[in-house]
């Protein structure tokens, strides 16, 4: 009896293990692609573990590419130009690249491994993202569905960033939220509070990010981000300025206008057209305001789209597009700072350039 | 052709549907429907197909709500028949779940038909997600829309 | 079957006794890899050497291991086994050779373990006697066979996909079992050839 069971038992169980060690040693051939040596814009080089994508092999290094889909090949933010040692485009990235990007040879680094000794190229200011951890330490409302969240750098201790940058915040699991996902804020801050940022964020309905930080995280919680990211800062160019933000929008050039030296206001002198809808939506009026009488030559100018009766509301009103219709002279010499949403973006971006403003100075951030 | 290419993926036994289904699951999209994707998916198809609806049609015609509202910047905005439209927009983008390598805008439109009253709210993933592969959400996910609603809003109009 | 030559089980598996098109094995890849003639080629590759190794591994196994100890009736599981290590060797070696190949193939790849095609062809190797040299054989020629009609397919859909109409409703898996009746149809043509089982 004890044999019927025994026999067939043992001898499958040692087929199973024969197999199991026969690709345990294939696994120890085919897969070890030993050190290979990766080169980063021709002059840093690493010496990593081969057979990772690039994506997570220069995570490793502390060399953050952003990314927001995980790796999946659906963001195409993850781009790195390949100099030497991938092989052909996968039927993964095909999609993502324009003919102009596979002819200089951009790949998706989250797609591609390194097998043997490569070099790539990534823009020099990815060598200053980094992954810091945090602690939430204030939450202020703003407004019904606009939040301000003052988080304090844990490790590292400080960042370097321009004003007008963003981090990409990563959310934790939560609730029955089991996926990790990031996605990206601007600071509101000055760059010269080193050890701490500030995001405004305003509620998105079933948003996976804003529904954590907004009924999920509480005050000394600790949290994941990566940055400072992006290209939207303030140009050095002794233009007039015209700031245009709706919403949380305001962050960017907060932080930019904030950053800025009273002569430099005083001499570019920015005006600052901010949309909302009615007074509920508003925020800040009253450091606005402050910052107006500290900063001769600056103006700040809110418009509400639709004011409620018991608003009361004697300033501008109609949408933001409409007000910079009002207010822009034409063939203005100034630049333009826009942030919003992308339909907000589309609709100023076409009234600045009938105004008679060149796109290349125009400077918005679209997050794609 | 491109179309209803793109949405011949519910019909074959397409065997990322697996992979598919957990991506989905894990972004809540089906939130509390414990059917396999494959049934939803068959069964709002079902129903597409008994009130012979036409989806190249219809959502082709959430584009343009979609289209028309943006230009309100958040505000509500009337069309020449009669919609009241408002799309909420929010910066960046949301990849699809559906690994289709698609990006969606963060847009919420809701639309009123001002004539009869009915409304319809939608998101843009939502949006691509009937259109490219015929799935209209688990049943209990926030932006999940009966084809009957759909049907009927777009009836007669 | 001691009587039947080797050779003419080879032919036999590839044309007239084709495991695809006259038994209708293996249709679930056959339908969804079968886009591209490249990528069929890959697949098509990749279950010919699977095929290969496993019919003679599983002959090893069942008459070296399971007949002596009694134990036939275990024959689908140790096949199984056997079938899934070695779709894990030739993972491994196809993501060593060729990261397009791998990144084409993604899912499909693990699906071979699940391809009856590969589990049918061991179970016929025991189902028809065959000897050693036999199964390798069919083993080979099945496998073949199976690359065979569907690249054939792959090469039909993809002059298709920029001249044909076909009826909405039958876009897709519809018309492919169609194209796939047809040309098992054409492989009937074959049996006076030689003809085995």
């Amino acid at each position: 009896m004890i044999n019927a069971l025994l026999v067939p038992g043992l001898s499958m169980a040692a087929l199973a293990a024969v197999l199991a060690v026969i690709i345990l040693i294939a696994e120890r051939y085919l897969l070890d692609y030993g050190e290979v040596d990766l080169t980063i814009n021709d002059e840093k080089k690493f010496r990593v573990k081969g057979g990772n994508t690039v994506l997570s092999t220069l995570k490793d290094q502390h060399i953050f590419i952003p990314s927001a889909c995980g790796g999946r090949a659906t963001c195409a933010y993850c781009k790195v130009k390949a100099v030497s040692g991938f092989g052909d485009i996968l039927p993964t990235e095909t999609p993502l690249l324009t003919e102009e990007e596979i002819v200089d040879g951009i790949r998706l680094s989250c797609q591609i491994k390194i097998k043997n000794d490569v070099a790539i190229e990534i823009p020099e200011e990815l060598f200053y993202i980094k992954e810091f951890r945090a602690r939430a330490a204030k939450i202020i409302d703003l407004t019904y569905d606009i939040k301000w969240f003052h988080l304090e750098l844990i490790e590292p201790d400080t960042i370097e960033f321009k004003a007008g940058q963003y981090i990409q915040f990563q959310t934790p699991e939560y609730g029955n939220q089991s996926e990790s996902v990031y996605r990206a804020y601007s600071m509101c801050n000055v760059p010269s509070a080193k050890n701490r940022i500030e995001l405004m964020v305003r509620l998105v309905p079933e948003g996976i990010c804003t529904t954590y930080l907004f009924e999920y995280m509480k005050e000394s919680d600790e949290v994941t981000f990566t940055g400072p990211f992006g290209e939207f800062y303030l140009r050095d160019s002794g233009r007039p300025m015209i700031c245009v933000a709706g919403g949380t929008g305001m962050a960017p050039i907060r932080s930019i206008l904030r950053t800025m030296p009273r002569e430099e206001i005083e001499k570019r002198r920015p005006v600052f057209f901010f949309g909302a809808r009615s007074r509920r939506d508003l925020f800040m009026l009253d450091e606005w305001r402050e910052f107006e009488r500290e900063n001769p030559g600056f103006t700040f100018i809110p418009a509400l789209s639709r004011p409620d009766q018991e608003d009361e509301w004697e300033g501008e009103t109609g949408r933001i597009t409409e007000v910079l219709t009002r207010h822009v002279d034409e063939d203005s010499d100034a630049e333009a700072y826009l942030c919003g949403s992308p339909g907000m973006l589309d609709a100023c971006l076409s009234v600045l350039t009938q105004k008679g403003l060149p796109e290349d100075r125009i400077y918005y951030d679209k997050f794609e | 052709m491109t179309n209803s290419n793109d949405r011949d993926s519910r019909h074959t036994g397409d065997p990322r549907i697996a992979e598919i289904e957990q991506e989905l699951r894990l972004g809540n999209y089906l939130k509390d429907d414990d059917r396999p994707l494959a049934r939803v998916l068959e069964e709002d198809a079902d129903a597409v197909s008994r009130l012979n609806m036409d989806l190249d049609e219809i959502t082709s015609r959430m584009k343009r709500f979609y289209d028309l509202g943006r230009a309100g910047l958040g505000d509500p905005v009337v069309t020449d028949d009669d919609f009241e439209i408002t799309v909420r927009e929010d910066r960046g983008i949301i990849p699809s779940p559906w690994r289709d390598h698609y990006a969606a805008p963060k847009a919420i439109i809701e639309v009123t038909n001002l004539k009869n009253g009915k409304t319809l709210k939608f998101s843009m993933l939502g949006w691509h997600l009937i259109r490219a592969h015929g799935f209209f959400q688990g049943k209990g996910s926030p932006f999940r829309i009966e084809p009957r609603e759909l049907h009927d809003f777009f009836e007669e109009t | 079957m001691e009587g039947t030559d080797v050779f003419v089980i080879f032919f036999a598996s590839i044309f007239t006794n084709n495991i695809l098109l006259s038994l209708f094995l293996g249709m679930c890849s056959y339908l969804s890899v079968s886009r591209e003639l490249k990528t069929s080629w890959g697949l098509g590759l990749a279950v010919i050497f699977v095929m290969t190794c496993t019919s003679v591994v599983n002959y090893l196994v069942y008459y070296h291991l399971l007949v002596p100890l009694g134990l036939e009736y275990l024959r689908f599981i140790a096949f199984i086994i056997v079938i899934a290590a070695f779709v894990q060797l030739v993972e491994m070696v196809i993501d060593r050779v060729s990261s397009r190949l791998y990144s084409s193939l993604g899912i499909f790849l693990p699906l071979i373990t699940v391809n009856c095609a590969i589990l049918g062809a061991s179970l016929f190797m025991v189902i028809r006697k065959y000897d050693f040299f036999q199964s390798l054989a069919f083993g080979l020629g099945s496998g073949i066979g199976w690359a065979l009609a569907i690249m054939a397919l792959a090469g039909l859909r993809s002059k298709m996909k920029r001249r044909s109409k076909v009826i909405p409703a039958l876009e897709g898996p519809g018309v492919v079992l169609i194209i796939t009746g047809i040309i098992a149809l054409g492989f009937i043509g074959f049996s006076g050839l030689v003809q085995i089982g």
